[in-house]
This record gives structure tokens, C-alpha cells and sequence, in this order.
């Protein structure tokens, strides 16, 4: 499970880095697979990742909703930088 | 918060060094490793910290260093998986040695690290942690090796946190951006 806690502006600061991984070392239910980029990174990502969904799903026989996955991955982007 | 036993690998440099600096603040037991003896020799001058020697291209120091390791009784809370190094370049230029080592430092090396460290973390059903990088996501031209050692190492974390959840240890990877470090600001 990937969580998207993106909440900088271009690079990030060290001690922000920092304090992001105590608080995901605190959790008691952690996730798998946390990003930490900022806004203008998470944007390049989620277009980058849309295409690559695009292409796998041009290219699968099972097929899945990619609207529906573009929609939860531009709604991920909007929580993150209305953070 | 709770004070805890933490082994960050590549203490001296970058994300490293600022974890090792920040989680000792903290009040954690912070145990770090470079692989340059004279950025250890640096590391142990800095209060409350406990640094040594450790090279992940080499099965051997890692054999050596995880004795050394559970010599000292200390019983792991956290593992930072954090040490790595970057190559960029064209294809072509990259030679088969470099890109052995890259693989050997940021993906082989940590895991046998982690598989070594293992009856250790289980004692407190410990947390392992892997640095990854945002290129663990998307693979950026010219920095393909990385890119693809970062998603090796990703991929690596999904299927461990699955395979250790029945030991209650947690496997999580963390991928980066750009972070303000000494490196980046040179």
C-alpha cells in the first residue's frame, strides 16, 4: 500500500525528512511505501505514473479501471497540496 | 516517545547523517556505519553515538560487521537500510564493475544486511527500513541504474513486509525527492 504524504515545497528540508520517518516509525499500523516529495515532484510522478497505467492497461488482457485510478491518483495530489 | 535501538547504515553523508544527528537528539541509542574508516573516526566523536566500519559490496565485512554488532548485546529496535550511492551517466559509459558495485551497495548489500540482522530484530520485532529514492517510482534517463537498483529495492520491501508480518516485524520503504542536504546544496 503506497501513502502519499507530500507536503513541500521544491527540496525538501532534512529535518522535515526526518521528522516524517519518526512519526511513520511511531505508527502502529504502518503502510508499506511512503513518498515524501513536493508538490511540483508529486505532480511529475502522478503524470508519469497515469501514463504507465495507460500503457499497462493498453497492453493487459485482465484490464482495469483506469479512470477510476486516474481520478484516486489526481485526488491524492489535491489532499496533498491542500496539506 | 519511545527511546530505541537504531542502526542507520551510511551515517557520514547526506539523508544519513542528518538521521543520525536528529534520532540521537531524539534520545535514541543511534549505532551508524560508513564504509570510509575516516568518516567513523569522525562519526564516534560525535556524542552518544556508536559508529563502525562497514562496506555492502563485501559479503565479507558484513559477516564481520554483524558480529562485531552482536558482540555489543545491543537488541535492534530499527534498521535504516539508508547507505547507497548514484551513478549517472549515458548507458554506454557505465561500465559492467560500476554497475556492480551500485547494485552491490544499494541493493544486495542492504539485504543481506537485513537477512543477517534478522534474529536480532525479532527479539523486539523490530522495524526495517529501506531509503529509497522517488526514482524507485519512475526511471529518469541517465540515472538508470539507480532508478532501477531503487525499484529492486521497492520491490524487494512489498514482498518482505508480506513475508515477515508473521514474525510482527515491519518492512517500509521510503522514497524520497530532492532533499536540502550538504550534497544537494554543493
Amino acid at each position: 500500500m503506497i501513502e502519499d504524504i507530500s507536503s513541500f515545497d521544491n527540496a525538501i528540508e532534512p529535518n522535515k525528512v526526518c521528522e516524517q520517518i519518526i512519526a511513520i516509525l511511531n505508527s502502529s499500523n504502518p503502510f508499506s511505501q511512503y513518498i515524501l516529495t513536493s508538490p511540483s515532484e508529486t505532480e511529475y510522478l502522478i503524470s508519469s505514473l497515469i501514463d504507465k497505467i495507460a500503457m499497462i492497461n493498453s497492453t493487459s488482457e485482465f484490464g482495469f479501471n483506469l479512470d477510476e485510478l486516474q481520478n484516486k491518483l489526481k485526488f491524492s495530489y489535491e489532499m496533498a497540496n491542500q496539506e | 516517545m519511545n527511546s530505541w535501538n537504531i542502526l542507520i547504515t551510511g551515517g557520514s553523508r547526506g539523508i544519513g547523517s542528518e538521521l543520525v544527528k536528529y534520532l540521537s537528539k531524539q534520545g535514541n541509542n543511534v549505532i551508524t556505519t560508513s564504509r570510509d574508516q575516516n568518516a567513523v573516526e569522525q562519526l564516534i566523536r560525535i556524542p552518544h553515538i556508536i559508529a563502525h566500519q562497514l562496506d555492502l559490496t563485501s559479503s565479507d565485512s558484513i559477516a564481520e560487521f554483524v558480529k562485531w554488532f552482536n558482540e555489543q548485546g545491543i537488541k535492534l529496535d530499527i534498521l535504516i537500510n539508508n547507505a547507497g550511492m548514484s551513478i549517472m551517466g549515458s548507458v554506454e559509459f557505465i561500465s559492467y564493475e560500476d554497475r556492480l558495485k551500485l547494485f552491490q551497495t544499494n541493493v544486495l548489500g542492504p539485504i543481506e544486511l537485513t537477512r543477517k540482522l534478522l534474529p536480532n530484530l525479532i527479539e523486539r520485532k523490530g522495524k526495517v527500513v529501506f531509503i529509497s529514492s522517488d526514482e524507485g517510482l519512475i526511471t529518469l534517463p541517465y540515472s538508470i541504474d539507480y532508478g532501477a537498483s531503487k525499484h529492486a529495492i521497492d520491490a524487494y520491501t512489498e514482498g518482505l513486509e508480506f513475508e515477515l508480518r508473521k514474525l510482527e516485524i515491519n518492512v517500509i520503504s521510503i522514497n524520497p525527492g530532492v532533499v536540502k542536504t550538504s550534497l544537494i546544496m554543493k
